[in-house]
């Protein structure tokens, strides 16, 4: 079970000895909104699919999922991944946090500080001299930079 | 309710607002917890990782806990930068493990404060080392704490230089071990080090230079896997090194050079893949020579051997020649395999090889093979023919056809003779490509060759 919060809910049930009409138990997720869970949910299910779909060829079931999740991002803005990240996070699906995260490092690599304070949503709150001072100490890491 | 339009719209926006922020700051990235901005910025190259320090106050030191550090400073003319900033991360780093740490760097007088970078990584439990120094104006010596870093367990040394080893060595949980261009320079300290990797799994030896040392023991009881580049520039000392490899566990072993040192491998029962890429060297024939040979007999239990022509012509030079009789059998040689070389059908050697593999499977010629075209002779070369050809070998395949005399001769008997074969494949040179027709007329002349083996098919590829 990818969703570690789901399965742990799970198995406080079956301690209660509640006995689990699996398919319509309700499960309170109260950090999650819907947008973000059904495309996790269907991240999920995909993932399980190519899985299932290439039992034995590892390299096949990577580059299919690559495929995919090339596919999805294209479709996923800058600001719901914010909401995606939470509720993997939430959710403990280790494998979707990891890729959201790995799109957000790639959304910024290489890019001008401008860039990368709009892609976050911060404002410098820097003393007048003291960005410079960082810029000079660290000179080397900026050379090459994609200026926006 | 009753209150007039005028104080009821002004609410409207105003609460419409407040959402609008409230949703704003919850779903800015900027807002993710610290540990999840952290993983991502685990996730970035190292120079990306701390430009972010430059953001804004709370992003200043939320790179300083980054596993990975990446330090590939190239070009001379930023190089006073490059130092200048690695020294600046890792004064700023936090105290959490490194997990790996990579600096290619020119030393040129700066030989303390590279040592001081390598010794800070190990400090903080560095896993996977990989170093490459070069242009030393001074002195150069690594931390001796290296030597004894427990946590490490990948080391990847470029050093062109001599590598001075401390009284104490024991890389506890070293696993595979990378070094090229160093020099070993005492016999004592060199043995130690290779005496105390008990866990290495993986060695690889290119283009290091033995000074002044005779003889060394390399016994490492978990090593799988060996390969030695010999560097043939270098070259002063007259007889060389003897190098001792304990194979207990050894399943590969891999050869280039022209044996400017002696190598042996004992204990040799795993030991299923060996390649031996010797190149001649016409100044010392019969050192290249005697030392092939013993070389090859270490290897008699292998499973795949693969040579060079060069290495079949050592073994029919002078007095080694006289030594093949006693050449062992070769038990388990199910695979026979030669480099893109020259290799000539009745060389003694080979064809010796092949009376002593009764297992033999299947051969491979990535180069030409040769075979004079006077058939009566020839007819004489595989008489008495191997036994492997009567029984085991099932696939022959040449690269590199060209379809001259000397080739189809040497075509012509191998099929003649090898009465067990399930194919034999020929792929033409290459420059067939264009020429379709006289393609199609080597292929004829192939397929009009008797086969000794009725279910022998010809592919072509």
């Amino acid at each position: 079970m990818k969703f570690c919060a789901v399965k742990q809910y799970f198995d406080d049930e079956n301690n209660n000895n509640i006995t689990s009409g699996a398919s319509t138990t309700m499960i309170p997720l109260p950090n999650v909104e819907s947008h973000p869970l059904a495309i996790l949910i269907t991240y999920c299910k995909k993932h399980l699919k190519i899985k299932a779909n290439n039992a034995d060829n590892k390299k096949e079931t990577e580059k299919e999922m690559e495929q995919y999740e090339q596919e999805l991002l294209k479709k996923v803005m800058p600001q719901e991944l914010t909401e995606l990240i939470l509720a993997a996070n939430y959710l403990n699906f280790k494998e979707a946090l990891d890729f959201f995260c790995r799109a957000v490092a790639s959304a910024i690599q290489n890019k001008s500080i401008e860039f990368v304070r709009k892609f976050f949503g911060l404002e410098s709150d820097f003393e007048l001299g003291e960005e410079e001072k960082l810029r000079e100490e660290f000179a080397w890491s900026f050379e090459g930079v994609d200026e926006d | 309710m009753d209150g007039s339009g005028l104080t009821q719209q002004p609410k409207k926006p105003k609460l419409n607002e407040e959402l609008d922020v409230v949703d704003r700051n919850i779903k800015c990235l900027h807002n993710l917890p610290e540990e999840i901005l952290r993983y991502i910025l685990s996730l970035l190259p190292t120079k990306d990782a701390i430009r972010t320090s430059v953001l804004c106050k709370r992003w200043e030191y939320l790179w300083t806990s980054i596993p990975n550090l990446d330090f590939k400073g190239s070009e001379l003319a930023k190089r006073k930068h490059f130092m200048n900033f690695v020294e600046r991360v890792l004064l700023l780093r936090d105290s959490s493990d490194i997990k790996t740490f990579t600096l290619y760097c020119d030393v040129l007088r700066d030989a303390s404060h590279v040592s001081a970078w390598i010794s800070a990584a190990v400090r903080r439990n560095v896993q996977q080392l990989d170093i490459s120094l070069c242009n030393f104006r001074e002195p150069f010596s690594l931390p001796h704490s290296l030597f004894t870093c427990m946590t490490l367990t990948e080391l990847e040394l470029e050093m062109p230089c001599i590598l001075k080893l401390p009284p104490t060595i024991c890389f506890t949980n070293l696993k595979t071990l990378n070094f090229r261009f160093v020099t070993f320079s005492s016999e004592y300290l060199t043995q130690k080090l290779f005496s105390g990797l008990p866990v290495l799994e993986e060695l690889d030896l290119e283009y290091c230079n033995w000074v002044n040392i005779k003889v060394v023991i390399i016994s490492a009881p978990k090593l799988l896997y060996i390969g030695i580049t010999e560097d043939t520039e270098n070259q002063n000392d007259e007889k060389g090194c003897q190098v001792m490899i304990s194979g207990v566990s050894l399943n590969v072993f891999y050869y280039l050079g022209e044996f400017y040192n002696e190598y042996r491998v004992y204990n040799s029962s795993s030991l299923v893949d060996a390649s031996i890429f010797v190149d001649w060297s016409l100044q010392r024939q019969r050192q290249v020579a005697h030392r092939m040979y013993v070389l090859l007999t270490g290897f008699y239990r292998v499973k795949e051997l693969i040579l060079t022509d060069c290495a079949l012509e050592a073994l029919t030079y002078a007095e080694v020649v006289e030594l093949l009789p006693h050449l062992p059998i070769f038990k388990n040689l199910e695979y026979l395999g030669f480099d893109e070389s020259l290799v000539n059908l009745d060389n003694v050697a080979l064809l010796k090889i092949l009376q002593n593999s009764p297992r033999l499977k299947k051969m491979e010629f990535y180069g030409v093979i040769n075979l004079s075209s006077d058939d009566e002779r020839n007819d004489r070369i595989l008489d008495p023919v191997p036994p492997c050809f009567l029984s085991q070998l099932n696939c022959i395949k040449v690269y590199d056809y060209t379809g001259d005399k000397e080739e189809l001769s040497a075509v012509k008997i191998l099929l003649k003779n090898a009465v067990f074969l399930d194919k034999m494949v020929i792929t033409c040179s290459h420059h067939f490509a264009k020429d379709l027709e006289n393609l199609k007329k080597v292929h004829e002349q192939l397929l009009k060759l008797p086969r000794g083996s009725k279910h022998c098919e010809l592919v072509f590829d």
